[in-house]
């Protein structure tokens, strides 16, 4: 479980002040970007509130540099950012916020290093919403992290324990097949 | 019974393992009920295929 959370930490990252992300869906007033420097010398990925993404392909180590704001003075304002995680499981927040402010923008950056164990390609769902004086906003996203799959040791592990069980099922079902004992 | 059981184990960890492969490898997302479902289907599929098993050896040792 850790791993999802240091992924979704470094998602948190486009969300992290008042507004809600840059990603595939959106609600309410809020505003948020961010760029994320790839530190393997990559192309930057940058993300808007406005322009909304299908699924948003980081670097597995970079910064974030993400600004955000609100139309009005928040007042008391709360806020989350979770990964969302199959039924019944709901999801696992990695990030929330809360106090009184009338700063209506934030910014800031964020380093983040995913490690290699866990795999490229899986696609990870972000679910983000803040509530203040002006209302509340909610954001969604889809990311996955740029590279092989396969270079993940987790994903062999994966492979390997699917045939094992494999294995085992047809050798206690084989009777059936076979028509012996 | 014994069978039955093991058999309705070995099947959900089957389906669960394949489930988290279609994950891994960005096939369905991580919040898919895919996973949910393949052990609820594993574990019923296995126990029916060891009860299967069963039936078939107790009608072995019937007509032997």
């Amino acid at each position: 479980m850790n791993r999802l959370v240091i992924i979704a930490f470094a998602a948190a990252a486009l969300l992290i002040s008042a507004p809600t992300a840059a990603g595939a869906q959106s609600v309410g007033s809020c505003s948020g970007s961010a760029t994320i420097d790839d530190s393997s010398g990559g192309s930057p990925v940058t993300v808007d509130l406005t322009e909304p993404a299908g699924t948003i392909v980081i670097p597995r180590a970079g910064t974030v540099v993400w600004q955000g704001g609100v139309p009005g003075p928040p007042g008391d304002y709360s806020g989350s950012v979770s990964v969302a995680l199959p039924a019944p499981f709901g999801g696992v927040t990695v990030q929330n916020w809360g106090g009184t402010t009338e700063t209506t923008s934030n910014n800031g950056d964020y380093s983040y290093d995913i490690p290699s164990i866990v795999p490229a390609g899986a696609t990870i769902t972000v679910k983000a919403t803040h509530t203040d004086a002006n209302g509340s906003c909610s954001g969604s996203f889809d990311l996955t992290i740029a590279g092989s799959t396969i270079a993940s040791p987790l994903a062999w592990g994966s492979l390997v324990l699917t045939v094992l069980a494999g294995g085992g099922l047809a050798a206690l079902l084989a009777p059936l097949v076979k028509g012996g004992r | 019974m014994g069978r039955m059981i093991g058999t309705a184990i070995v099947g959900m960890l089957f389906a669960g393992f394949i489930a988290i492969d279609l994950m891994v490898f960005g096939v369905v997302g991580l919040d898919s009920p895919v996973l949910v479902v393949a052990l609820v289907v594993g574990l019923l599929g296995g126990g029916l295929g060891g009860w299967a098993v069963n039936r078939r050896r107790g009608r072995a040792l019937a007509t032997s």
